[in-house]
C-alpha cells in the first residue's frame, strides 16, 4: 500500500481554543477598573500588597 | 517577591504577621494571553515553564499566608474549580442543587448517547477559554467528534431561560441580576444587566451551591426557566465592577466588610 505523507495538524473539537485569549484591556489596577464587560477582567491584578487602593 | 522559613517580602516590604484576609482575583498568567503569542512560538517549553514557577512561588505565598491563620477569598485549590468544571458540577449535583445533565468525555460513542438523550445538548471547555456553542448535526461527523483524541470536551443539557448572575458573599446573596443577550453565551454580546429580585428558593439554591463549593466570595450563575431554574456553575473569581455600574448594586462592600471581618 501506498504510504501517504499528507499529515494533518491536530484541530480541537473546540476551535475557539486554539486562538489567542481575548486582550485583556484596561491597565492593571488595585481594583476592578477598567473593564470591558462585567463578566471579564481587564488587566486586573492581585491587589498590589502594601499599596493603597 | 521572596518566601523564606519566616517570612513573605513583595516590592521590598516585609508582609505584617498579622495579614487575616487576602482577596485573591487571579494568581499567575496564562500562557494564551496575546502579549506572549510570539514568545510561545519561539520557545515554548521555556515559556511554560516560567508561568509555572512563577505561579508556584505566589501559591505558596499565599498558602503560606492561610496557614498562619489569614482567610483566603478563595483559596487557590477553589479558585481552581474553574478549570475543573466536571467536578464543580459533581459537588453541585451531590448537594441536592439542580444541575443540567452533563457529560464530560473524550468518546465519541459516549458523546452521540449523550447528545441523543439530551435532544439539545451545548459544548463548552473543561477548563474555560472558550464560550458555550450549541452542539449541531455536523458536530457529531466522524471527523469532527475525532477532535475529542486530542482534548476531552464538557457537554451539557441545553437549558433554555434567563441568565441570572448571583454574588455571594460569605452565606449572603449580596446581589443579583439578570442578563438579558439574544446570544447562547451572553459573553458573545449582551443586551442587558438588569437588577432582579430572587425567589426564596433561588436564594437559598445560590447560598449552598456557593457553599458546596467552598466558595467565600461566588458569582453563581443560574438558568430561570418556565419552571424553575437551574445551577450552571459558581465562579471563584468573578468580576462586579462594571456588574455594580450597571445594576446599581453593591458587592465591593459587602466583599470589603467580609474580608475585614476576623475569621
Amino acid at each position: 500500500m501506498k504510504r501517504t505523507k499528507n499529515v494533518t495538524k491536530p484541530r480541537l473539537f473546540i476551535r475557539e481554543l486554539e486562538l489567542p485569549a481575548p486582550a485583556a484591556k484596561g491597565k492593571a489596577t488595585t481594583l476592578a477598573v477598567g473593564e470591558e464587560a462585567w463578566w471579564k477582567g481587564g488587566g486586573v491584578t492581585t491587589l498590589a500588597l502594601g499599596e493603597e487602593a | 517577591m521572596s518566601v523564606d522559613e519566616d517570612r513573605i517580602r513583595v516590592n521590598g516590604k516585609t508582609l505584617p504577621a498579622e495579614v487575616r484576609s487576602v482577596y485573591l482575583r487571579s494568581l499567575g498568567t496564562s500562557y494564551r494571553v496575546p502579549e506572549l503569542a510570539k514568545e510561545l512560538k519561539q520557545r515554548p517549553h521555556g515559556l511554560l515553564a516560567q508561568l509555572d514557577e512563577c505561579g508556584a512561588l505566589m501559591v505558596s505565598a499565599v498558602v503560606a499566608l492561610e496557614a498562619r491563620g489569614a482567610r483566603l477569598v478563595n483559596p487557590p485549590d477553589v479558585n481552581a474549580q474553574h478549570g475543573r468544571k466536571p467536578y464543580q458540577l459533581r459537588l453541585l449535583r451531590d448537594a441536592g442543587l439542580p444541575v443540567p445533565r452533563f457529560l464530560a468525555s473524550n468518546d465519541p460513542k459516549a458523546v452521540r448517547a449523550f447528545v441523543r438523550r439530551a435532544k439539545r445538548a451545548v459544548y463548552k471547555p473543561l477548563a474555560g477559554g472558550a464560550t458555550v456553542q450549541e452542539v449541531e448535526a455536523s458536530d457529531l461527523d466522524d471527523e469532527r467528534l475525532a477532535a475529542l483524541a486530542y482534548a476531552p470536551v464538557l457537554f451539557q443539557e441545553l437549558v433554555e431561560g434567563t441568565s441570572v448572575r448571583v454574588y455571594v458573599v460569605g452565606n449572603k446573596v449580596v446581589a443579583a441580576g439578570e442578563i438579558h443577550s439574544r446570544e447562547l453565551d451572553y459573553r458573545r454580546g449582551e443586551d442587558a444587566v438588569l437588577s432582579t429580585r430572587l425567589t426564596a428558593h433561588e436564594r437559598r439554591a445560590a447560598v449552598a451551591a456557593a457553599r458546596a463549593c467552598s466558595m467565600r466570595f461566588s458569582g453563581v450563575d443560574l438558568i430561570r426557566t418556565a419552571s424553575g431554574f437551574v445551577v450552571l456553575e459558581c465562579n471563584p473569581s468573578p468580576m462586579f465592577a462594571v456588574f455594580e455600574e450597571k445594576t446599581g448594586q453593591d458587592v465591593a462592600g459587602p466583599l470589603a466588610q467580609y474580608l475585614l471581618t476576623s475569621p
